[in-house]
């Protein structure tokens, strides 16, 4: 790419996708132009990420044309695209775990046939500096945890010197100051001539930080925006098609307490302590939010919760001590746990969605008949879940895998609440959500607790859990923090303790 | 009762060196995701075109390349079957066996009815021995210092997330492919080199028995080449121990004679659980 052609940096015409009868892209007419910061928005499954797949190479469209830089290109694969600048960061990062960090980045980056790792971490280090992240480079990519592996998805791309940044739902798992830190970065990154297309549903990142925005909706492209001359109301009515409700914040006063920790630990594998609760008291009703950095705790603590990990300590449900319980029995119980990752953790991509249903729930009676599975209870059940959280759903005997990213969250979310649990337990619940799946699930998740339930939610989105909570407790070096009386809603003060300082 | 260590060490050279070359195959194949239970039909093919085309000539090299070539056709069958037809990784594998026994055991009947003499010379066997040691020396470098091995390794645990990241993993599974049929050659010839005849199933489990050092030395090359060779010095053990007094009594043969697999046996039902195979292995 050369910064002096007039060209728009992609131009996009006619782009048409199906997936068996849907249609993911319809004729849709897509510029950017160079050194721009350029937002496409959309709801779940509006097409976003196939459309940005057709021009990253990993997918083919079944009609239309691609420019880049003026010049025609037909992509076969992502190394097509790679050669033209062209890298994208993908939602479900393709970062190996098994792979050292080091190796991530030099895998298909071509390169001479001897590896040359320590010019690689040189180079990659300098980089790394310039988006404000840290690796340890020859430890294997799983050991840095989503987030880790998010950044060194973004990382890959600068590595191999895309000048045309494709960025899907970078923030997701990144806390605010690694955003902050990677947004302004990326704002000198378009000064040098270079373009970014970032697909979001973080509104406020679009009006913080881009210049332009594309709406999806349905397959179609519903509108091209600059965005210093909309609004947040207007963007978010584009995407729904009309005028979105306003938020409403929790209703009810919480009850009885319904779960209560005491000088409790969650263990690593070796014994070791992964988190720490003092104290903590959820009542009946309550919406419990942790916020924190990736990586302090929030999951063990959770975890340890369900009885996948181990803990010390006490732990009492309604009165009753269920530390020695196993994890079916706190299932049984009403303790349920919507996981990080639900593309790995949550569900069995290659399963149909109505086996997917049963995770977890396979010992209940109603699924039995004379001591086998029936069927038709599963196809009920499966569509129940499916519709709880209105994932679009073709049939439920299609695999997860066809769902788009957004729409298996959907589905694993809605499993989690179609259990009826008496604790909800969510690990960054609406990551890849839209704005309205978002919301979908914190009114399902209130009116749960409206009959008596309680939750406690971890999330990387600060905004939302201050809405949406009763109350906001931070998560910091494995400990969980109360944030004082008076600072209880103040955003500033609760991301200074998610980073250790006083509030 | 006595025995002489020396000997016994030569013999666990002769007898391992087919075993870990073989155990190498599996493993270029298994590190790029692709299972291989067929390593055994292409060891005996490599057998029998080294043996018959050897006899046939007079030229034991030319017998080799024969030898090679026939198992890299096997190879390559199984990469047709697997990455463009994407059949089951184990029935491809245990058809492949049962072609290969069945036209080497066919050949061999025919050669035999026809009178012609079957036996050859054979390249020195310390040449054989010494690729062996450097084979997993060899692969060992390659798998973590050259961008082939990181390929590989990415490919094995995900074909998809290596395409995202600009590596074709069908090219890089019919390379693995290729050298599987190379080392798996190389190791049939080793084979027959010692008897420097055919004989009809003469490979008797041994491209098994390669699969378990594979899985014992955690798809790794040095252990897996130290498994190998552990197996071929029980295999070396075990036909000295036959007729011999042990503990003042005189065990049956068949005792002995099953003792390698019974290691292998006893290997893998306690080490499989802690196995680290690769991801995507027989998934894609």
């Amino acid at each position: 790419m050369d910064a002096t052609n007039p060209a728009p940096a992609v131009k996009m015409l006619g782009i048409s996708k199906r997936f068996g009868r849907v249609r993911a892209n319809d004729s849709i007419d897509f510029t950017v132009s160079r050194g721009t910061l350029h937002a496409i928005i959309g709801e779940n499954g509006s097409g976003k990420s196939t459309l940005m797949r057709i021009l990253y190479g990993s997918l083919r469209p079944d009609r239309g044309r691609i420019e880049i830089d003026g010049q025609r290109v037909s992509f076969h694969s992502p190394k097509d695209a790679i050669g033209l600048g062209v890298g994208m960061a993908s939602q479900q990062p393709s970062i190996i775990p098994e792979l050292s960090c080091i190796e991530n980045l030099l895998l298909g980056a071509g390169g001479p046939f001897l590896l040359q790792r320590d010019a690689a971490i040189a180079k990659a280090s300098a980089d790394a500096k310039r988006l404000g992240f840290e690796f340890e480079w020859t430890r294997s990519a799983g050991e840095s945890g989503p987030a880790g592996m998010q950044k060194l998805e973004i990382l890959r791309q600068l590595w191999r010197g895309a000048r045309l940044l494709i960025l899907d739902e970078p923030t997701v798992l990144l806390s605010p100051l690694d955003t902050e830190a990677l947004f302004r970065n990326l704002k000198s990154y378009v000064e040098e001539g270079n373009t970014v297309i970032l697909v979001t549903h973080r509104l406020r990142d679009v009006v913080d930080f881009c210049t332009h925005a594309t709406v999806l909706r349905g397959g179609k492209k519903v509108s091209d925006l600059i965005v210093s001359e909309t609004s947040l109301d207007q963007m978010s009515s584009l995407i729904v098609g009309e005028t979105a409700a306003p938020a409403s914040a929790t209703v009810g006063s919480p009850g009885d307490a319904l779960l209560s920790l005491k000088d409790f630990h969650a263990l690593q594998e070796d014994g070791r302590i992964a988190a720490t609760v003092e104290q903590l008291t959820v009542r009946s009703g309550e919406i419990v939010g942790i916020a924190g950095v990736d990586g302090n705790g929030q999951r063990p603590f959770l975890e340890s919760l369900l009885g996948v990990r181990r803990h010390k300590g006490s732990l009492v449900l309604a009165g009753t001590d269920i530390g020695r319980w196993s994890v079916r029995e706190r299932i049984a119980g009403g303790v349920t746990l919507i996981p990080e990752v639900v593309q790995t953790e949550g569900l069995v991509l290659d399963w149909p969605l109505l086996d997917n249903a049963l995770i977890g729930n396979q010992w209940r009676k109603e699924f039995r008949r004379s001591g086998l599975i029936d069927r038709r209870s599963k196809i009920g059940y499966a569509g129940r879940m499916a519709a709880r959280m209105r994932a679009k759903v073709r049939s439920v005997e299609e695999p997860a895998q066809n769902l788009s990213g957004g729409n298996q969250q959907r589905f694993a979310v809605g499993r989690a609440l179609e259990m009826k649990p008496r604790v909800c337990l969510g690990l960054q619940p609406t990551r890849g959500l839209d704005v309205s799946g978002a919301a979908t699930f914190y009114e399902e998740v209130a009116s749960l607790c409206g009959e008596g339930a309680c939750a406690i939610l971890v999330s990387n989105e600060l905004d939302e859990l201050l809405e949406r909570c009763h109350r906001v407790l931070v998560m910091f070096a494995g400990r969980l923090l109360e944030v004082p009386e008076s600072k209880s809603k103040d955003r500033h003060a609760i991301g200074r303790m998610m980073v250790g300082l006083d509030p | 009762m006595t025995l002489d260590w020396m000997d016994i060490g030569g013999a666990t050279l002769r007898l391992g060196g087919p075993l870990c070359l073989a155990a190498m195959a599996g493993l270029i194949s298994e590190r790029s995701g692709v299972i291989n239970i067929g390593l055994e039909g292409k060891m005996l093919a490599a057998a029998a075109g080294t043996s018959f085309v050897s006899a046939m000539t007079g030229n034991p090299l030319l017998g080799i390349a024969v030898g090679i070539a026939s198992a890299v056709l096997f190879a390559l069958l199984h990469a047709i079957s697997v990455i463009v037809f994407r059949i089951d990784h184990v029935v491809s594998g245990m058809a492949i066996n049962a072609v290969s026994f069945g036209i080497t055991g066919y050949l061999a009947k025919l050669l035999t009815a026809r009178g012609a003499d079957q036996d050859f010379d054979s390249i020195p066997q310390p040449v054989f021995i010494l690729f062996a040691i450097a084979a997993p020396l060899l692969i060992a470098w390659a798998l973590r210092s050259t961008n082939w091995g990181l390929r590989l390794t990415a490919v094995g645990h995900s074909g998809a997330k290596s395409r995202e990241a600009g590596v074709d993993p069908v090219k890089v599974r019919w390379n693995a492919q290729l050298w599987v049929g190379v080392l798996a050659g190389i190791s049939g010839a080793m084979l027959v080199s010692q008897p420097e005849q055919f004989g009809v199933g003469m490979t008797a489990g041994r491209g098994f028995i390669a699969l378990a050092a594979l899985i014992f030395g955690g798809w790794r090359p040095i252990p897996t080449a130290l498994a190998a060779f552990s197996f071929g010095f029980f295999d070396a053990l075990q036909l000295r121990l036959q007729g011999e007094k042990v503990a003042g009594v005189e065990w049956p043969s068949q005792m002995w004679a099953a003792l390698p697999y019974l290691l292998t046996l006893i290997a893998l039902a306690g080490f499989l659980m802690k196995s680290r195979q690769p991801a995507a292995l027989g998934k894609e």
